[in-house]
């Protein structure tokens, strides 16, 4: 690696707890979750060159990370054999074996329900809730309006509460 | 943990969900920090930007010779192909064989000094000498004015010829074409 290949890596690699956090969110387990952030920073590196504001390089790096979450999530559906098998995480410190399972369950709720949110509501929520995004940088990652991105949270909101209570009464 | 924007502008998010996206959250990023995600990005691949990446500059330095070996077989072919066309497509003998059909035509033909010239209407020649000698004259006539010698009329001696001389004399005027479309079967026999 060269010096100013190096002094790049360093700049990105700043952000690499962000990038995983909205990562994490999009997937479904922890071990993809790495993945698709090591999937990010590899495409981050080999277009590090076409970036016009170094400025905005958590912005530009979060675009990207979304942008491989998305694909990701495309293929899945395309080949859904891929997505047998996936366990979710223990996300918890439980001390019982019903916390486990409970958490276990939870964990999966939530999961199904961010996954069958439409894409442009899924996004917002998953960088807004994962990876702690501003309106305002959310409608930079977007490029969309701050109005636009509060309506989109507001119904992504409202579908994950929803879908969430659905499925703890099934 | 309910954020002031959510609560003034938007429809707030149950604590359970929150809780739960909190957990996750923070055992991934325990999970990741305690991994070495550096290390492994590293050895991931090519941390490096798009254009410097070894592919394509391996690509291009094999690319250098095979380009290089075509060249060269096409510079081998093309000579070849040169010099075996460059080969004269005739012999010695067959300049001889022209140079004597050509010395056999009427306007050509060397006399010895012991022959005897017959006078004109001793022998009446037929339709293609008379043509040929015609046209042979009106050529030795072109020919002596850029200084070369003259076709002698009939009666005195014609002087020799090379085969250079000859063909500048045929195929300097078009009327010799005329006159030798006339021995076409001769000179396809030759």
């Amino acid at each position: 690696m060269t010096a100013p290949e190096a002094e790049r890596f360093r700049e990105l690699i700043v952000f690499k707890e962000d990038v995983f956090r909205v990562c994490l969110g999009f997937s479904r387990s922890y071990a993809d979750a790495e993945d698709l952030c090591q999937d990010a920073f590899l495409k981050a590196f080999a277009r590090a060159a076409s970036l016009r504001q170094p400025g905005s390089l958590r912005i530009w790096l979060l675009r990207i990370a979304r942008t491989t979450c998305l694909d990701h999530s495309r293929r899945l559906k395309r080949n859904p054999i891929d997505n047998v098998g996936i366990v979710p995480d223990t996300a918890a410190d439980p001390q019982t074996p019903e916390d486990v399972s409970e958490a276990n369950e939870s964990f999966r709720r939530l999961k199904d329900a961010i996954q069958s949110l439409p894409r442009k509501q899924r996004e917002v929520f998953v960088l807004r809730e994962y990876g702690d995004l501003s309106y305002e940088d959310l409608a930079s990652v977007l490029k969309i309006r701050i109005g636009t991105v509060m309506s989109r949270l507001n119904r992504a909101r409202r579908a994950i509460t929803a879908a969430i209570k659905e499925r703890s009464h099934d | 943990m309910i954020d002031k924007e959510t609560k003034k502008r938007g429809h707030d998010m149950p604590d359970d969900v929150r809780l739960i996206i909190q957990r996750e959250t923070d055992e991934g990023l325990r999970r990741f920090r305690a991994g070495n995600f550096d290390s492994r990005l590293q050895t991931a691949g090519p941390i490096r930007p798009e254009e410097a990446r070894f592919e394509p500059r391996l690509f291009r330095r094999a690319w250098i010779p095979v380009f290089g070996l075509a060249f060269a077989a096409m510079v081998i072919i093309s000579a070849a192909l040169w010099f075996s066309r460059a080969k004269p497509l005739l012999t010695q003998e067959g300049l001889w064989k022209i140079d004597a059909a050509l010395s056999d035509l009427p306007g050509f033909r060397t006399l010895s000094l012991s022959d005897q010239i017959e006078p004109l209407g001793n022998e009446i020649p037929s339709p293609d000498v008379a043509s040929v000698s015609q046209a042979l004259a009106s050529a030795g006539r072109s020919a002596a004015v850029e200084g070369e010698a003259a076709i002698p009329s009939p009666g005195r001696l014609v002087p020799r010829y090379s085969l250079e001389q000859k063909m500048k004399i045929l195929f300097g005027d078009k009327t010799i074409e005329q006159a030798l479309s006339l021995f076409k079967e001769k000179f396809k026999e030759v």
